[in-house]
């Protein structure tokens, strides 16, 4: 495997952590799975990084899928 | 082929994340601004209660049954929050003359001045739905429940189930 590749899937994972443990921060407090807090308070920050590694995860995803067919490095050599 | 299946999963995987990101933020969305919030539906049996003969009062506490302990639990991050019971026990008077529902501080948040063992409110089968409890100040509010009942006569055994639903509401 490239580095390019392995660099790819390295920050992939991590951004799929991240998205993972801001998804549980942000869904956890509306959930019936822990004690009940009123009124729910999620912090504004913590909803921008669920937001933005959402974005990354789903793209990031994507990178790999054309990378994985191939259609990146095609694209990359037609320009 | 396995290059494929893997571009299908990671396909799948990309639009997994984004619909399942979509609906928890707009649950959170919809969750933060409500005044309103179920906090918990508490159903009480008298099969979970034990035997009652005609006539008969019984009294019930968490020491007798423990599951009526810390019953009802709620931390709250805003001053003056209203806690709501609802129950259906007036549709037990066929059965008993007394049914009696009380809510006790189990514990307060710190610099309260309401006293752990207090009663918060009653629910009767006269008065289903008492008032709100204000939980005045932010902090972790449990509730112990009390039970009284007295059983009146039937011409066999009878299954009754009490549902109590517990809101919490805010002001703003």
């Amino acid at each position: 495997m490239s580095l390019e590749k392995t660099l790819l899937y390295f920050s992939y994972f991590i951004v799929l952590g991240i998205w993972f443990l801001s998804l549980s921060a942000v869904y956890l407090p509306t959930s019936k799975w822990v004690a009940p807090t009123f009124p729910v308070i999620i912090d504004t920050h913590t909803q921008t990084m669920f937001l933005i590694s959402s974005a990354l995860a789903s793209a990031s995803s994507l990178l790999i899928d054309l990378e994985s067919m191939g259609k990146l490095s095609d694209a990359r050599k037609r320009s | 082929m396995r290059k494929r299946l893997l571009g299908i999963t990671l396909i799948l995987l990309s639009l997994a994340i984004v619909s399942v990101s979509a609906f928890v933020y707009e649950t959170a969305q919809h969750t933060v601004n409500q005044t309103i919030k179920d906090i918990a539906t508490v159903t009480v049996r008298n099969s979970a209660l034990g035997n009652i003969e005609e006539g008969e009062t019984k009294s019930y506490t968490k020491a007798t049954v423990s599951t009526l302990g810390n019953i009802i639990n709620v931390t709250t991050t805003k001053d003056n929050v209203y806690l709501r019971l609802n129950t259906d026990i007036d549709s037990l008077s066929t059965y008993y003359t007394t049914y009696t529902i009380t809510v006790k501080y189990a514990a307060v948040p710190n610099g309260s001045s309401k006293i752990v063992g207090d009663p918060a409110c009653t629910c009767t089968l006269a008065s289903p739905d008492p008032s709100a409890v204000t939980l005045y100040k932010t902090g972790t509010w449990r509730f112990d429940f009390e039970i009284t009942t007295t059983a009146k006569s039937v011409s066999s055994d009878q299954a009754t189930t009490v549902t109590i639903v517990v809101t919490a509401e805010s002001t703003s």
